[in-house]
């Protein structure tokens, strides 16, 4: 655990490099375009039994909510997924007010301390809330399977943050509306 | 108009009737044209400003639109043109297409699975493709109009400058013409007279 790179809440060219940089030294040299979680998969398999390494391959920032972890046998996964269940539960109160037209008091009825923004600036509000969730609850946790999983929901936070390539999502937005 | 014309009185008479139409239908070309010289300028300032509009919401939208690029929503499927509202118009003759709404299709959103930012991104999405639908619309509007205000000034022009030009010149030949040929008779004429009462008296 100790020698994998180190995770911090930041975006940037050279942040990306590092983490990749370093996760790279463990990838198998014939497979170029490995991807980072696979690197970090490939990594646990070697350390961990098969019934916990299916589990570890679960996790899943779109399924983490799921009933399979919510009722995990690990504390960790459990707080957390409990946690994405009722911050996803506030967002969709957030939207449904919003859609209503309720804008501006939409943040005041859920129980989210959402700063209004921008969405780009909201969703990494949204991020970062996981992200320091994931903090508190490694306290305690350093080489067990709990703090590979926090690992593995720090990675997937990143890697979904830096998913967000402004270039990108132009190309998207742009072929969308000028599609007939 | 033909090179050789018949100098007779017939010709001469159609000629007249042809220059009193001529003269009838340059006001017409000219209203038409002034007609449509207004709805492109119109059509023109419109264009100018769904331009800026389009342009505007692409900055704004460039401030967040990182997030369009995460693979979790498909918007081909989200975002859909159920119909589009035009109105057909005739406008000095010419025959458009009038926008006047764009239809899409209920979203029906998993507001739970789906990320937050999806909400604004379709918002946006529909109001820009509004914009690039009104202005297709407006650019084959005013491409018709232009084709319509060319072909209105020819008209007009040709009808000044060749039609009614060689119609007045092609009159002012006739009645020269018949006229020559009036007072030659009128000669021809006294010359007979005269010369039958010379005979006259000579008997």
């Amino acid at each position: 655990m100790s020698s994998l790179p180190h995770l911090t809440f930041n975006d940037g060219d050279e942040e990306r490099r590092r983490v990749y940089a370093i996760l790279k030294k463990y990838a198998d040299p014939v497979k170029e375009d490995i991807s980072m979680v696979a690197i970090l998969e490939g990594e646990a398999k070697k350390y961990l039994s098969s019934s916990a390494f299916r589990l570890f391959h679960q996790i899943e920032l779109k399924s983490i909510h799921s009933e399979v972890f919510q009722r995990s046998k690990y504390g960790v996964l459990d707080a957390f997924s409990n946690y994405v269940f009722w911050l996803k539960h506030q967002v969709r109160e957030l939207r449904v007010s919003r859609k209503k037209g309720l804008e501006s008091s939409g943040i005041k009825e859920t129980l989210l301390p959402l700063d209004p923004g921008n969405p780009l600036q909201e969703e990494i509000q949204l991020l970062k809330w996981q992200w320091t969730k994931l903090e508190d609850l490694s306290i305690g946790h350093y080489s067990d399977f709990e703090a590979l999983s926090i690992y593995k929901l720090k990675l997937l936070i990143l890697l979904r943050w830096w998913s967000f390539n402004p270039e990108m999502g132009f190309d998207v937005f742009f072929s969308i509306t000028k599609r007939d | 108009m033909a090179d050789r014309i018949l100098m007779n009185k017939n010709t001469l008479a159609a000629l007249k009737e042809e220059l009193k139409e001529f003269n009838t239908a340059v006001p017409v070309f000219e209203m038409k044209e002034q007609k449509l010289k207004e709805v492109v300028r119109v059509i023109e300032t419109s264009i100018d400003r769904l331009k800026q509009s389009i342009e505007k919401t692409n900055e704004e939208t460039k401030k967040w639109v990182a997030v369009m690029a995460e693979e979790a929503v498909d918007f081909t499927e989200i975002v859909k043109v159920d119909r589009i509202v035009a109105e057909k118009r005739e406008i000095a003759g010419v025959a458009i297409d009038e926008f006047e709404d764009i239809v899409f299709e209920p979203v029906e959103e998993d507001l739970f699975n789906t990320p937050l930012w999806m909400d604004a991104a379709v918002e946006v999405i529909q109001d820009q493709k509004s914009n690039y639908t009104f202005l297709k619309f407006e650019e084959r509007n005013l491409a018709l109009l232009r084709e319509e205000l060319i072909e209105a000034r020819r008209m007009k022009n040709a009808l000044l400058e060749v039609f009614i030009p060689e119609t007045v010149s092609n009159i002012r030949k006739i009645e020269i013409y018949l006229g020559d040929v009036e007072r030659l008779a009128i000669g021809c004429a006294k010359l007979v007279k005269k010369k039958k009462e010379n005979k006259n008296v000579s008997v």
